[in-house]
């Protein structure tokens, strides 16, 4: 228990009231007496005589508050009117009391009588009955010793536990410290220093000149106190201490104790040298880095550029000022006002990041797309003292983001075109996404987003189960997706789809995501259907026909046989692919069928070939068969089609055509070379008596002329005429039937060369005749040429002989040039003929004009006729009786109608 | 002085047989005229066979040939000539009254030397005969045959 002053002084005036009481100088009493009485009636101190059991005698005013008694009469007993707190304090008091006779400085707790716990100090005296005491409400004082006891042990505790220490130095050597000092510098509890030379010794000598320096000038009141220094730890490292002190001084000024605190600033020392590194490198990367730096600050709106701001626009440092019109300058204005404006946001922290892209001059007069991001730094109040950001060249990002929106436009486009959409299902983050296609595909608009399940609802019911099972097997990277279903878009339509996906997995091995096509094949299996529908109703005419169909592969195997085959042969269809069909053909066909088939398999031509098949009888009918080949769109053979029909009737018929026309042509042959006899005969045999009659007519003539009469000679001569005659006539016959026997013997026939040819041999023939020739210029003609002239014979010797009468007969030959023909023509200004009998004109043996006239057999123009006619030309003649006639003839200009 | 030589004339009817001679008579060809009346007979005469045996050998100057002939025809005739060694080179001129262009074709095939056909009219074939008589029979050379 501290002694304090007060007390000391306390106990005095007790002592001093005691002798002065036993000195009883009762005058002087009365004085002092009433002067102390004044002094201890007023004083605050309590002070009660009492007699040894406890009846108070006197008690001041000061104990009555101090008790909280109301008035003097109730407190009788001090004893009874003391109630302790604890029973025994009071026992240890009378203790005391009874061994030394007194009670010095006993601190009492006591219950007032309004209850209230107080701490007296007590002062107590025998005088042998009578007790003496003073008491000092030391209650308030105690409470804060204890309050300070209390804030002191916090302290204590707090220093303890805190890296900081409290230091009391008393001025002189002392040093006391509060705080885990000695664990902190790696001492064990109480080693380190106590003493200000200790200490001196375990810092740093430079640093102690400074810190002694220090504490001199605060000392002298020239300035406060704050030093960081270094302190040796136990183990030679040194710690940073920043140290804070003050004095304290007297009221006179003169100091009396210094108190301070240390902290361990080692940390923040190494974080700023950190720092300071930092900045350095920081300093360092301002100046070097490619990527732009700036460093605004706020305050001073001092702006600083690194060198590779600048040169991301294409200027050397020197070339720029650090100045913030530099980077307004170089910027369009709409993005100057839009990054100001995101700016003030990051100062009036309404955003925390800063990020712009804008574009900005490059000193070549060219755009540079740069990105600038910065952060702002803000003081303890809050407030944005410095912005701190980089600009990046993002002209290459710019353009590549280009060329990617570009690409993903054409993908979408390529999407569209295709009618292919994809989906994205990340696992993870269980988000779907689905490209614009494939939204368009499903019947969704742009701008919707559907989740899994509407997607799912859209599947067709029958196919529902079947797609979910193989979508999950997908999910579960069990195997791909892949399939073909129908879906019924949200507006009802039906469509197919083919619908792929696949998992990925990311390096663990882990599912991450579902990656899926979607492709609308709904025109496809529309097509397909169609093509079924097609097929099937082929197939079904095919059937409902009576021939025969097949199909055969590119390099010839039968891979088809229609039900009619397979009824016809009786054979089943397995029994007859590939190459066994032939075994149904007849034997006779079969090689030859087989060589003909696969030499036009290799060139690929349609063809026909007959041969027969045997029919569920046994029976060979004969089938006339057609194949033709089908092309793709490459004009590349896919496969053989073919028919056969039953042509066995029409065969047989043809056979026995064949076999007619043989036998009529064996006929005809006979008939031929029996008429050739005949004419054979004729010429020979006819002629053989006419000539012996001619012969006979004519010796006699030799032998007998003058034994016969006059009339005698006319017979003998008119035998001799008609056998002539007769001579004529059997040759012209012959003549006649040879030009319809004989075959034609065609070439080129030019008409000129013949009949002047037949005009000169005329002439000669007639020499002494007057004619006059106009002899146009005619064309060449296909035909026969002996028997052409035949006919310019007997029309150039008819024009001859019918203009005998005339003195100046004029024969003209020419041609008029029709279409398809020519037409030929001899005309002469003769005697003519009446057109009446114009149709006898070319009769055999028909004259209209009597032989005495006019010789000849008329067989001439019934000649014309008959070859003009082979020749497929036609004959006509016009006349006027005595004013001559044309004789025409027409010879096709084509020689396939000649 | 030039010498007459034979014709032989292969004729199997009699008129024409006269007709020819009378033709032949003319020129005085007819004495040195031997008629055979069929094919058989022209080579009997030809190869000194049959009633033939005891001619006086050797070829006529030329053979008057006609083609319709009873057992052997002219052209069988002539066939024969032309492939017996001996009587190859006997000129030879059918005298007929075809102009049937097989005939004509076939003759010269077998090799005639001419081919006249009788004309109906008696004094053509009076000219006919003659011209042929005397120009075989007279102008004409042949080869001397060893017999």
């Amino acid at each position: 228990m501290k002694k304090s002053s007060l007390l000391e002084g306390q106990s005095k005036a007790g002592i001093v009231l005691q002798k002065k009481v036993s000195k009883n100088a009762e005058q002087k009493i009365n004085e002092s007496e009433l002067k102390y009485r004044f002094l201890v009636e007023n004083s605050l101190i309590g002070v009660f005589r009492t007699k040894v059991n406890g009846d108070v005698e006197y008690v001041n005013d000061s104990i009555l508050r101090m008790l909280e008694f109301d008035n003097k009469e109730e407190l009788l007993n001090i004893g009874a009117s003391m109630r302790y707190k604890e029973p025994k304090q009071r026992e240890e008091l009378l203790k005391i009391l009874k061994e030394n006779g007194k009670v010095e400085g006993y601190e009492a707790n006591i219950i007032t009588k309004k209850g209230n716990e107080h701490i007296f100090l007590m002062n107590i005296v025998i005088n042998g009955e009578i007790l003496d005491g003073t008491l000092i409400d030391i209650t308030e004082r105690k409470k804060a010793e204890e309050a300070l006891h209390e804030s002191e042990v916090r302290f204590r505790i707090a220093a303890e536990t805190s890296n900081d220490i409290v230091y009391e130095w008393d001025l002189k050597e002392e040093v006391k410290w509060f705080g885990k000092i000695d664990e902190m510098l790696g001492y064990a509890p109480g080693e380190f220093p106590r003493t200000l030379e200790g200490l001196g010794a375990s810092v740093y000598p430079e640093d102690w000149v400074r810190v002694m320096a220090a504490v001199q000038a605060h000392l002298e009141g020239r300035a406060p106190y704050a030093e960081d220094y270094r302190v040796l730890m136990k183990d030679g490292t040194f710690r940073w201490w920043s140290a804070r002190g003050a004095v304290a001084r007297m009221p006179d000024g003169k100091p009396v104790r210094w108190i301070g605190t240390v902290t361990d600033i080692t940390d923040r020392r190494k974080m700023e040298e950190a720092l300071h590194e930092s900045k350095a490198r920081y300093d360092i990367a301002m100046q070097f880095s490619k990527d732009g730096l700036y460093d605004w600050n706020l305050i001073t709106n001092e702006i600083y550029y690194s060198p590779g701001w600048k040169k991301m626009v294409g200027y050397e440092d020197e070339e720029l000022v650090n100045d913030f019109s530099v980077w307004e300058l170089l910027t369009e204005p709409e993005d100057v006002k839009n990054t100001m404006k995101m700016v003030n946001e990051l100062i009036e922290k309404k955003r925390d990041r800063f990020e712009m892209d804008f574009k900005m001059k490059h000193k070549q007069g060219h755009w540079v797309n740069i990105l600038s991001r910065a952060n702002a730094l803000f003081d303890e109040h809050g407030k944005a003292i410095r912005i701190i950001g980089t600009h990046v060249d993002i002209t290459e990002r710019k353009q590549a983001e280009e060329s990617l929106r570009i690409n993903e436009e054409r993908l979408k486009e390529t999407q569209r075109i295709a009618k292919l959409g994809s989906l994205d299902w990340n696992l993870i983050k269980n988000d779907l996404v689905l490209s614009e296609e494939t939204l368009n595909i499903y019947g969704f608009g742009k701008e919707k987003k559907p989740t899994l399940e509407e997607i799912t609802g859209l599947l067709y019911p029958d196919d529902r189960d079947k797609v979910e099972k193989s979508l999950s097997n997908a999910a579960a990277g069990i195997a791909k997706h892949d399939m073909e279903h129908r879906m019924v878009r949200p507006d009802g339509k039906i469509i197919y789809v083919n619908a792929t996906a696949e998992l990925f997995r990311d390096h663990d091995g882990n599912p991450v995501r579902l990656l899926g096509t979607v492709l609308d094949i709904t025109e496809r299996k529309l097509a397909e259907e169609i093509i079924k529908n097609n097929e099937k109703r082929f197939r079904e005419l095919i059937e409902s026909l009576p021939q025969l169909f097949w199909t055969c592969r590119v390099d010839g195997p039968c891979d088809y046989l229609s039900r009619q085959w397979v009824e016809y042969t009786g054979v089943p269809e397995a029994e007859q692919l590939g190459y066994r069909w032939l075994e149904q053909l007849h034997p006779d066909d079969k090689d030859r069928t087989v060589s003909e088939w696969m030499e036009k398999v290799k060139t690929g031509e349609s063809f026909d070939i007959e041969f027969r098949i045997r029919r569920n009888d046994a029976i060979y009918h004969w089938f006339k068969t057609r194949a033709v080949p089908m092309r793709d769109s490459d004009e590349n053979i896919i496969k053989w089609f073919g028919s056969n029909t039953d042509f066995d009737g029409i065969k047989k018929a043809e056979e026995q055509l064949i076999n007619f026309s043989k036998e009529l042509e064996r006929k005809v042959e006979e008939r031929t070379k029996e008429l050739e006899a005949f004419s054979y005969s004729v010429s020979h045999d006819l002629r053989a008596p006419l000539r012996h009659v001619s012969g006979y007519v004519e010796l006699l003539n030799k032998h007998f002329h003058n034994e016969l009469s006059e009339k005698g000679q006319h017979y003998l001569s008119s035998i001799s005429d008609s056998v002539h005659l007769m001579g004529k006539l059997i040759d012209d016959l012959l003549r006649f039937s040879r030009t319809g026997r004989v075959e034609m013997v065609r070439s080129v026939v030019d008409m000129n060369v013949i009949s002047r040819e037949v005009k000169d041999s005329l002439s000669k023939d007639n020499p002494n005749r007057n004619i006059k020739w106009i002899l146009g210029n005619l064309p060449s003609v296909y035909g026969d040429g002996s028997m052409l002239n035949l006919v310019w014979e007997n029309l150039l010797n008819n024009a001859v002989k019918f203009t005998g009468a005339r003195s100046d007969a004029r024969i003209e030959i020419g041609v008029k040039e029709e279409k398809k023909e020519w037409v030929f023509y001899v005309k002469d200004n003769g005697v003519g003929f009446d057109m009446q009998y114009a149709h006898k004109l070319f009769g055999v043996f028909q004259r209209l004009h009597p032989t005495e006239e006019y010789e000849g057999t008329g067989i001439g123009l019934a000649n014309v006729r008959r070859i003009v006619s082979r020749h497929g030309g036609r004959t006509w003649a016009e006349a006027e009786p005595d004013k001559g006639a044309i004789f025409n003839f027409s010879i096709p200009k084509n020689k396939e109608d000649s | 002085m030039v010498e007459i030589r034979t014709i032989l004339l292969a004729e199997d009817n009699p008129k024409d047989v006269e007709l020819t001679l009378e033709a032949l008579g003319d020129h005085n060809l007819a004495n040195n005229v031997i008629v055979v009346r069929d094919g058989v007979e022209t080579i009997d005469y030809l190869r000194c066979e049959g009633k033939y045996k005891l001619r006086k050998p050797g070829n006529p100057a030329v053979l008057l040939l006609d083609i319709k002939m009873p057992r052997m025809d002219g052209l069988e005739v002539l066939k024969r000539i032309r492939s017996d060694n001996k009587l190859k080179t006997l000129p030879v001129v059918i005298l007929t009254s075809s102009h049937e262009e097989q005939d004509l074709i076939k003759s010269y095939e077998l090799g005639v030397n001419a081919y006249v056909v009788k004309p109906v009219d008696f004094t053509e074939f009076i000219n006919a005969v003659k011209q042929v008589g005397v120009f075989w029979a007279v102008i004409n050379e042949v080869p001397h045959m060893n017999n």
